[in-house]
């Protein structure tokens, strides 16, 4: 349960010095990009906030999420953030089930009400009723709507509760939607992908401790912070993009140079996340470093989208002159590709491809 | 094939220039820059080694270490895993993670008295 300790009697009580302090603000500016220059304010922030109660529901979703979440980035800085809040409810990780579990989401609705966090995992279901999903007899959509009641703001973490998911896609055999489509009277932020970039998750909690505000949203309700730039914006290989060097196969020439994976499909244009700079598996790296291109995991409908390898769109301006107009025009450049990319996308989704096995052996140029 | 080093060293001469002028320098962060293979190498080899290197344990190691050119520092938190969670280059005569904490010398003051009391009471006791 949440108590009146602040967080910074709660850090040295745990023995953690004031140069610790000062290293773990630091580290939460950077997961927030923020300027280092903010440190200050941050420490003074953090140093007299009140852990804030969080209630986490598991709708219709893989678990996959909470495994992100669980196999963070940074143990200490994570169990740190997961320390400083004060997880009433998350039927994952609590070691209470069953009815001692449910009393205990009860308790912490009462006693915060109005003040605690809601996050949300999972899709939810909403065709005969909601029937198709449900926990301790009670379906998601019920409780969604009790829990989000006495919520001061609700988190959606993953793309199936901040977009309806791989369960919305077609034929969405449940009826399958998204935490916004329910619920219309809360602020919601949407910490969208398959799953999302597990620091991303814990940068939104730094954010909520930190200035006990929600962050500044992109018009998808996602963290300009970590959203607000693309996958392509953000690439190490938009140089070749640039120069119009492109991978025509997974293992011809340009793809052995690390050459542009456009041509293979690659969604980085449409897709807005943090991957290219904060990677994964311990910053280990991110899927275009590894050859394959980008999925578009972090937008609505990635998965109705079209083929993962098929190409966004032909440029239709030879290549020379639309890598001069996005140089010129810098990131800028990319917003455009990607505000135009995005109308691709909606008309590849109202054909609805689906993937098949020549897809992923015949390169897209071929195709086309 | 190296991008983005040029433009962060021209930052970081800039700072310098500040620093020298008006006694206050600044940081590049570089956690979170979409530095190209070998950028992170360039920068290195441009900035070298200088005299001093300090090792901090709080929440993992942090290495703070001065580089060839006095002023510029070469700053890499790690958690307790050994992985980077925050990296920078700070312009500053010396870096504010290495100046001990004003609360700190306070209750080192305190400490240290209370230590003494202690012990003196221990010899009229004897
Ligand atoms: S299309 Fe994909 S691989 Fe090419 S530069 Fe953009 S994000 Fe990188
Ligand atoms: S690179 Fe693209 S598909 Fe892969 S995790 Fe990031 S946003 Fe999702």
């Amino acid at each position: 349960m949440a108590d009146e300790h602040s967080l910074g009697e709660l850090l040295r009580e745990q023995g953690i010095s004031r140069r610790g302090f000062l290293k773990f603000c630091g580290a939460m500016a950077s997961l927030m990009a923020l300027p280092s220059s903010m440190v200050p304010a941050i420490a003074a922030a953090l140093e007299k906030a009140q852990r804030p109660s969080v209630i986490w529901l598991s709708f219709q979703e893989c678990t996959g999420c909470t495994e992100s979440l669980t196999r963070s980035h940074s143990p200490t800085l994570e169990s740190l953030i997961l320390n400083a809040i004060s997880l009433d409810y998350h039927h994952t990780l609590q070691a209470a089930s069953g009815e001692a579990a449910e009393a205990a989401r009860e308790a912490a609705m009462k006693q915060f009400f109005g003040k605690y966090l809601l996050v949300v995992d999972g899709s939810i279901p909403t065709k005969d009723g909601g029937v198709y999903s449900t926990i301790a007899g009670i379906s998601n959509l019920d409780m969604l709507h009790e829990a989000a009641k006495g919520a001061a703001a609700i988190v959606a973490v993953g793309t199936c509760a901040a977009f309806g998911g791989l369960p919305h896609a077609s034929p969405n055999p449940t009826g399958a939607v998204a935490v916004s489509d329910i619920i219309k009277d809360k602020p919601i932020i949407n910490v969208s992908g398959c799953p999302p970039i597990p620091v991303v998750i814990t940068g939104v909690l730094a954010h909520y401790l930190t200035f006990g505000t929600i962050p500044e949203l992109d018009d998808l309700g996602r963290p300009k912070s970590f959203y607000g730039e693309s996958i392509h914006d953000r690439c190490y290989r938009r140089p070749f993009y640039d120069q119009g060097k492109f991978a025509k196969t997974f293992d011809d020439e340009g793809a052995r140079n690390g050459w542009c994976l456009f041509e293979l499909g690659c969604k980085g244009p449409t897709t807005f996340n943090a991957c290219a700079t904060t990677k994964w598996n311990q910053g280990t790296s991110f899927p275009i470093e590894s050859g394959h291109g980008c999925l578009g995991c972090s937008e609505p409908d990635f998965w109705d989208a079209g083929s993962f390898y098929q190409a966004l769109s032909t440029p239709i301006t030879p290549v020379g002159r639309a890598a001069a107009v996005a140089a010129a025009a810098g990131i800028v450049g990319g917003a455009a590709i990607a505000m135009h990319n995005r109308h691709t996308k909606a008309a590849a989704k109202t054909a609805h491809q689906t993937v098949t096995i020549d897809d992923l052996e015949k390169p897209s140029g071929e195709a086309k | 094939m190296s991008t983005n080093a040029p433009p962060l060293l021209h930052e970081i001469a800039t700072l310098l220039d500040r620093l020298a002028r008006t006694g206050e320098g600044g940081n590049v962060q570089l956690y979170g820059l979409p530095l190209q293979p070998g950028d992170y190498e360039a920068l290195q080899e441009a900035l070298g080694e200088g005299e001093i290197s300090a090792e901090l344990q709080a929440l993992g190691p942090t290495q703070i270490r001065e580089t060839a050119l006095y002023g510029v520092w070469w700053i890499t938190h790690r958690n307790g895993e050994q992985e980077v969670v925050d990296e920078s280059i700070e312009v500053t005569r010396c870096p504010a993670i290495l100046q001990t904490p004003a609360e700190d010398v306070a209750e080192a003051a305190l400490a240290l008295r209370k230590r003494l009391s202690v012990a003196t009471k221990g010899e009229h006791d004897g």
